[in-house]
């Protein structure tokens, strides 16, 4: 290391490390307000237990509502997390550093939380054991053959994938909390996590090898899940369902509704956490021109999708196409064409729009359309007669909307307790990116070393802090 | 005394690497031999930055292997439970290949992630209950100064002798000897 690292290494200490040990009272406001949320999350889920899935607004001929909108809604938002770093770690673009490790936080809690809402849908959630594969005495056994057991082996590979991709990397900066914390619960809770790193030559290779492996893997597996989760719906017969283009056209609007989460969770991290050092505005830029083309990329699924089922003249398609586009849900279809595409383009396409605010600002509007598009896929479909006796409408009961409301803040819980125990920007990574800078092998910091201690040291990420 | 008692470990921290670099070049030189060296790092260092052999891993390897093992299983049990419970299938194969083949796909994913990561762990001694050889990665009073962005270089097994020299070409570097 150099002595610039040094510095370096003190930027990173006081700015990351070093906030772990401050007290800040917007987090502290923060934590209560989701504390409170998950509250109602969990004391509406406890009362659907205790009176059954009948509290619920789904009846005859809508079965799937709330619940399967929210856990499409949360499988694609946890796709922000460990495809994108899992990308750019492969593209070994520089300016992942700082944000790779908060994005792979937002995929392991938002699928979490999308794995729950199956089991909320379920109504009686103890014979979620009915889906495991193992030998029992009243010959109950998985159907391999239905999408929705394709679903389970999905999920459960991304969600265990994904917690390692976050775990694999974190061990060092585990290890960095535990050598700098006194003795006591912190240091063991530390040492726990660290399993004894201690940050040698074989450690690093090992590690190395091991996170680029990972990265490799993820990305397939992340895009089998949305592709599963699209079958789920595809695979049957009904009509605005049945389409060849919903695999991609899901894990499009997957990246995209992850990646207006990510935008949204850096900015109020660096706003909420003074890490503009590090999250500068370099790093939103690049992620608001990958905003902005994943909006124009789902625009033209959304524009395949809807031309073919007009031009089919497919009678039952054009039924729910219609309800669509000019009848009881031309609203929300609208809006959701506004905020998914024409406001992104809008502000995304100029320079000063891929700033910190607006970007955040524009993901919040993606992901009211987003969720928009997963009402509008599953709700219209099923509402829409096909039959004369098999007309019905959906309301959501309050219970569905205090568990849809309480899951962000069970989300939001999930992250507070994240970004306060551990460091929510590498640090281990931020060093090396330095040391690449240094050695002008780095795109970001080569030819910017700091002139003195107290200079702005130059990060991973580069640009104006 | 016995010979492990007249063993000793030379420690030093260093704020440069390139002061590390001449402290291992001259240690070498000296007869020190490179398997006694462990530096420790805040982050990864370059296979030229110091001139120790490059460490070796089969993660890869392990990897693959795990492919294939959950691959296999996952096979087994999708395509198993299509044998073991026949559904009626109205004249189609009672082994479907889409089901088979998407379960198969996620049991590969899935035993790669996990051998993957079974086996980074366990090349660096991170496993419960592994064996640390040779005194390398056992925790060290000087551990915190990694944690602040030095590096600790460790020679382990010298003499009585072998040390004071070592310590010596450490200069003001080594901060602890026993």
């Amino acid at each position: 290391m150099t002595t610039e690292s040094q510095r370096s290494a003190a930027v990173l200490d006081r700015e990351l490390l070093g906030r772990l040990d401050r007290r800040r009272p917007g987090l502290l406001v923060g934590a209560l307000a989701s504390g409170a949320l998950a509250l109602v999350f969990f004391s509406c889920w406890g009362y659907q237990i205790a009176n059954g899935i009948g509290v619920t607004g789904l009846n005859r001929p809508v079965f799937w509502g709330f619940y399967i909108i929210n856990f499409v809604f949360w499988i694609g938002i946890s796709h922000a997390g460990t495809l994108i770093s899992a990308i750019l770690r492969v593209t070994n673009a520089e300016w992942r550093r700082p944000v790779t490790r908060s994005a792979e936080a937002i995929t392991l809690f938002a699928l979490a939380i999308g794995g729950l809402f199956p089991l909320i849908h379920l109504g009686r959630v103890a014979i979620f054991y009915y889906m495991i594969p193992y030998p029992n005495s009243r010959m109950l056994w998985p159907n391999f053959r239905s999408p929705l057991v394709w679903d389970i082996a999905a999920i459960t590979t991304y969600i265990i994938g994904s917690a390692l991709y976050l775990f694999l990397p974190l061990i060092p900066d585990a290890a960095v909390m535990r050598d700098r914390a006194a003795a006591g619960l912190k240091k063991r809770f530390y040492a726990v996590l660290a399993l004894g790193w201690r940050g040698t030559a074989q450690q690093w290779h090992s590690l190395e090898w091991g996170i680029r492996i990972l990265a490799v893997a993820i990305i397939p597996v992340a895009v089998s899940v949305h592709t599963i989760v699209s079958w789920d719906f595809a695979m049957t017969r009904t009509p605005g369902w049945k389409s060849t283009i919903f695999g991609p056209y899901f894990v499009v609007g997957a990246i995209f509704s992850g990646i207006a989460v990510l935008m949204i969770a850096l900015a109020l991290l660096r706003r909420g956490l003074g890490l503009g050092r590090f999250l500068t505005d370099r790093v939103f830029n690049n992620l608001g021109l990958l905003f902005v083309t994943m909006s124009l990329v789902w625009g033209y699924f959304t524009f395949a999708e809807h031309l073919t089922v007009w031009y089919s003249g497919d009678l039952s398609e054009k039924l729910v196409h219609h309800v669509l586009l000019h009848g009881d849900f031309a609203l929300p279809f609208w809006t959701m064409v506004v905020v998914n595409l024409v406001i992104p383009v809008a502000v995304l396409s100029f320079p000063r729009g891929r700033r910190p605010l607006p970007t955040a600002l524009v993901g919040c509007g993606v992901l009211v359309g987003m969720w928009l598009e997963r009402f509008l896929i599953v709700v219209p479909s099923l509402s829409t007669p096909r039959l004369a006796y098999s007309i019905g409408d959906y309301m959501p009961s309050w219970v569905e909307l205090g568990i849809m409301i309480g899951a962000v803040g069970v989300f939001a819980c999930l992250y507070f307790t994240f970004t306060r125990l551990l460091p929510i920007v590498s640090v281990w990574e931020m060093r090396e990116g330095w040391r690449h800078g240094a050695r002008g092998e780095g795109e970001a910091t080569s030819g910017a070393a700091p002139t003195s201690a107290t200079a702005a040291a130059p990060v991973p990420g580069g640009g104006a802090a | 005394m016995t010979a492990a008692a007249e063993r000793h470990l030379v420690e030093a921290v260093f704020d440069r690497v390139e002061d590390v670099r001449a402290v291992v070049e001259a240690a070498l030189k000296s007869g020190v031999a490179a398997s006694q060296l462990e530096v420790r790092s805040p982050a990864p260092l370059e296979e030229d930055e110091l001139p120790l052999p490059k460490p070796k891993s089969r993660v890869l390897l392990f990897a693959l292997a795990g492919a294939v093992l959950g691959g296999l299983t996952a096979f087994g049990l999708a395509a198993g439970t299509a044998l073991a419970y026949p559904l009626p299938t109205g004249g189609m194969s009672i082994v479907a290949g889409p089901p088979v083949g998407v379960v198969t796909y996620e049991g590969t994913a899935l035993g790669l992630i996990l051998m993957t990561v079974l086996r980074v762990l366990w090349e660096g001694g991170l496993l419960p209950g592994r064996a640390v050889r040779s005194g390398r990665g056992r925790p060290s009073d000087l551990d915190h100064h990694v944690a602040d962005g030095r590096l600790l270089l460790r020679i382990h097994g010298l003499t009585e002798s072998g040390a004071e020299e070592v310590r010596q070409l450490c200069g003001p570097h080594a901060v602890a000897l026993d």
